[in-house]
């Protein structure tokens, strides 16, 4: 149930790559596998390092508006870990022969892993929801695949091309059913957008507790009154005409009901998604990327200009920079940060000096 | 059980910083050796001289020498001497690879340039490291370094250093057939045939001259060094230990950091033997050696302090000597003087505590004795961070937060903690795998500009570059994330190419608001260096006699 969290949804999948070889562009004939590796290599990253930056060739993703990160990697096979350990006592007594090998695991095809964090929306800049059930996490999903053919479907056959299964896609929905088949289960997702602790629910401990001690309590009472070859209860026995024996029998089921309840119960609990963090949508974040920035460059720039002159001058930053929309100015995808001004003396400021 | 180091088996400058030890003047040595026998005859030929760490005083002790002399080499130095496959295979990558290798690492080459854009990067170094390159004939192989006392009142080192270095040279030239040669190339020009490390002087009243912790900058340097199990007498131990070794709770207090951190062949402070090449007898006892000509812009530095202090004085209504003075120390992280932020907050908290601690004796002779007394005490290196978290003493991206994190970085110190109640059981756990013993010097006249030769010869000692030294440099110095400084770089040793600020939090008591910096520039740029083995007396004589057997 972690496919969706915080607001986000979290998709992992995996796509067995094809067996066998094709005829690459230049007439050589490589694997399914070696031509997969050769097109993830030459697919742009985002822009984020200085050679990234001076090509400006930008990953086909950032055409998104509600993919926060994603990443592709080839699974080539299973590790080989070597022998699993046991125990040479239990071994030599009961087998197995350690001079036969163990078959070691391997994976019955490489495979193309592709995950991706995305806004849990359907809609750019839709707000971020607190519940979805199952079908609605599912078109969170479609939809975001849908969107991604429509912005680069030469991409997308590119890439998933060399994957089994992959011939039949025509179209965003083919596309859509074929990740979906794909998919497996997103585990252990991350989310760090948090700017302040969530306001999480308290599983009643208190009442748990009793409810899990009230019948272990009354398996121990009764225990002990066997024990003593008492004809009731103790300590229950004042209130109610129970013998020890079969109310030992009943109170060990009632205490395995009531254990295996509360293990639910708070399991349960726990499988609930955290709430979306505030404006953690991908328009907003990038939009609070601009506004730190600028906003650094405004304070400095003000520094010890009088009050007068500071709140004008927070007047026009305020509409310059347009805080609370999200649509802009602000940050593009897929970059560190904004193009920066150009100061007066014509050099820009994050750009190195050679 | 304490641990028992056989010192005299150690070389003499991982348990000593020379110049704290009335060494202020250094002479480095740089060798090549073309031919592996005579590479291992001078290496016998030198090993007597060398200057190990046995004791300078009790029973047994060794006689303090007139010159120190002591020896490293790099990688491709071992290989010169013809060192197995398996003992250099054993070895670091970043020692095979050398300083200049790793330049990008280091921020050396600029990090913001592309490999192209950052072509030359090296123009300005030493010609000596410009062509330390492997496999040419300016490789590097051999790091040499001899610190000499000084003729009593005077800055002259005594006799005794230029016949050592006379006897070095005949060495070469006689024993060695010029084999294993001085390598020239310090410098501007290019010139000289070795780097001169020496101290700042200051001249007392009697006009006798004194050798001075301070550097070009103006600051007292050296400052805290970390000690280690085994380094010191017990009760030279006892004396230095709080505020340089790692503080483990309030009921243990300080403790020396395990002798593995900084020696090669002893268990480190994750209860490992750090990696070492085989044989064993070889690495054991041995240290790695960065050594770094930081050249310093003094002029640069001055022009941005006075720019930055004009505005700091209208923004904070003080007068202009008490801005420059209080900025440039924020950026540090100590006054002047030594006095630690974290100690004395304030301008004025630091004239007074100036003022108890008798800095300004009318006596100048009184005065610079307690300032000694200071610096060597514990008072001058046993604070903390933790009860400062928004910096609003010592900023959080200042040097000295930067180099040495202490206790900032326990995870359960509260972000906006401040105060002695702030969680005094913060503890060194997340800084001890990150420090280095500083040995070293400044080198070059007073009153030059940014075109003169002045700077720091520094010199880092560990037992993992990689995790010690490279990290410190590239995470804390060229980086400010740990700090909440995002990618600023440390105030006064980082790339200012790129990032020029530095945020300087007020304390809520003033009223004042926090001030940023931003005209910063590059004040310290390397001029060269690289990474040495410095080998135990034991190992220095398997080399000689060619018997290191990794089998």
């Amino acid at each position: 149930m972690a496919n969706f969290d915080a607001g986000s949804y979290f998709l992992t999948t995996l796509a067995p790559i094809r067996p066998g070889a094709t005829q690459d562009i230049d007439g050589s004939t490589v694997s399914f596998r070696q031509r997969l590796a050769t097109t993830l290599a030459t697919l742009p990253t985002a822009l984020q390092s200085p050679a990234t930056e001076r090509t400006g060739v930008q990953s086909p993703f950032a055409q998104s508006q509600r993919t926060h990160l994603c990443r592709f990697a080839i699974i080539d096979d299973a590790i080989y870990n070597g022998r699993p350990p046991r125990n040479p006592v239990l071994t030599s007594l009961f087998g197995p022969d350690p001079i036969v090998a163990d078959r070691p695991d391997r994976l019955n095809a490489a495979y193309l892993m592709f995950t991706a964090e995305i806004d849990a929306v359907t809609e750019d800049g839709a707000a971020l929801p607190a519940t979805l059930s199952q079908a609605e996490q599912d078109a969170v999903r479609d939809a975001w695949a849908r969107d991604i053919w429509a912005k680069m479907p030469g991409t997308v056959a590119a890439i998933w091309g060399n994957c089994l299964g992959f011939q039949s896609v025509d179209g965003p929905d083919s596309f859509a059913r074929y990740l979906a088949r794909c998919q497996v289960e997103t585990t252990m997702p991350f989310h760090d957008y948090w700017i302040a602790p969530p306001d999480l629910p308290r599983l009643p401990v208190k009442l748990i507790a009793a409810v899990a001690l009230a019948p272990l309590a009354a398996l121990a009472l009764s225990l002990a009154g066997w024990a003593a070859g008492a004809q009731k209860v103790p300590l229950l026995g004042l209130a109610v005409d129970w013998a020890p024996w079969p109310t030992a029998g009943w109170a060990a089921l009632a205490s395995a009901a009531a254990l295996w309840g509360v293990y639910r119960y708070a399991m349960a609990h726990g499988a609930r998604p955290f709430p979306p963090p505030a404006r953690a949508d991908l328009p907003s974040v990038l939009k609070a990327l601009f506004v730190r920035e600028r906003l650094a460059d405004f304070a400095i720039a003000q520094q010890g200009a009088d009050a007068e002159a500071l709140h004008k001058a927070f007047g026009a930053f305020l509409a310059a920079c347009k805080p609370e929309d999200a649509t802009g100015p602000t940050q593009l995808p897929g970059v560190v940060c904004a193009p920066a001004p150009e100061e007066p003396d014509g050099r820009t400021r994050r750009k190195a000096e050679v | 059980m304490r641990t028992q180091l056989d010192l005299a088996d150690i070389q003499g400058n991982v348990v000593r910083a020379y110049g704290r030890y009335s060494f202020p003047v250094a002479r480095y040595f740089f060798l090549q050796i073309t031919d592996a026998e005579a590479g291992r005859r001078f290496v016998e030929a030198i090993r007597p001289c060398v200057t190990t760490a046995a004791r300078w005083d009790g029973e047994g002790a060794a006689a303090k020498p007139q010159v120190t002399l002591n020896i490293g080499f790099s990688f491709f130095g071992l290989y010169a001497l013809g060192l197995p496959t398996r003992t250099l295979q054993g070895f670091p990558t970043e020692f095979a690879d050398g300083m200049k290798a790793r330049a990008f690492i280091l921020g050396d080459r600029n990090p913001a340039c592309t490999e192209e854009e950052a072509r030359g990067w090296d123009a300005k170094l030493d010609p000596i490291w410009r062509d330390n390159n492997p496999l040419t004939s300016g490789e590097v192989h051999v790091w040499l370094s001899m610190n000499a006392q000084v003729e009593p009142g005077t800055d002259r080192a005594v006799a005794a250093l230029e016949a050592r270095t006379e006897w070095l040279r005949s060495v070469c030239r006689e024993q060695c057939g010029g084999k294993v040669r001085i390598m020239a190339g310090h410098g501007r020009d290019g010139k000289g045939d070795y780097q001169e490390g020496r101290a700042l002087f200051a001249q007392a009243p009697d006009g006798a001259l004194l050798p001075t912790p301070r550097e070009h900058f103006g600051f007292s340097d050296g400052v805290g060094d970390p000690v280690f199990e085994g380094q010191l007498s017990a009760a030279d131990m006892r004396a230095r230990v709080e505020g340089r070794g790692k503080f483990m709770s309030r009921a243990k207090g300080w403790e020396p950091l395990a002798t593995g951190e900084f020696l090669l062949g002893h268990p480190d402070e994750s209860q490992e033997l750090p990696p070492a090449p085989r044989p064993w007898r070889f690495s054991r006892n041995g240290a790695f050696l960065v050594y770094r000509k930081l050249h310093q812009n003094v002029a640069t530095f001055a022009e941005v302090i006075g720019a930055e202090a004009r505005r700091f004085a209208r923004v904070m209504g003080v007068g202009a000597d008490e801005a420059a003075v209080t900025l440039k120390s924020k950026m540090v992280g100590r006054w002047p003087d030594g006095v630690p932020l974290a100690v004395a907050g304030t301008h004025a908290e630091w004239l007074a505590l100036r003022g108890r601690l008798g800095l300004d004796d009318p006596d100048p002779a009184k005065a610079l004795a307690a300032a000694r007394a200071y610096l060597g005490s514990a008072a001058a290196s046993a604070f903390r961070y933790a009860d400062d978290m928004p910096g609003h003493n010592c900023p959080n991206a200042s040097h000295l937060r930067r180099v040495n994190t202490r206790d900032y970085l326990d995870p359960l110190n509260d972000p906006a903690g401040f105060g002695p109640d702030a969680n005094p059981n913060a503890t060194t756990q997340l800084n001890k795998r990150r420090r280095i013993l500083r040995r070293g010097l400044p080198y070059g006249a007073e009153g030059g500009d940014d075109d003169t030769e002045q700077g720091i010869v520094f010199m880092a000692l560990c037992a993992s570059i990689f995790r010690q030294f490279e990290f410190i440099q590239q995470q804390w110095i060229q980086y400010g994330l740990d700090f909440n400084a995002g990618n600023n770089t440390c105030p006064l040793l980082g790339d200012h190419s790129a990032h020029r600020r530095f945020a300087i939090a007020s304390r809520p008591d003033s009223g004042k608001p926090p001030y940023v910096m931003d005209g910063l520039k590059t004040f310290v740029e390397p001029r060269g260096g690289d990474y040495f083995f410095l080998p135990s007396l034991t190992a220095l004589k398997m080399i000689g006699l060619g018997v290191v057997d990794p089998t």
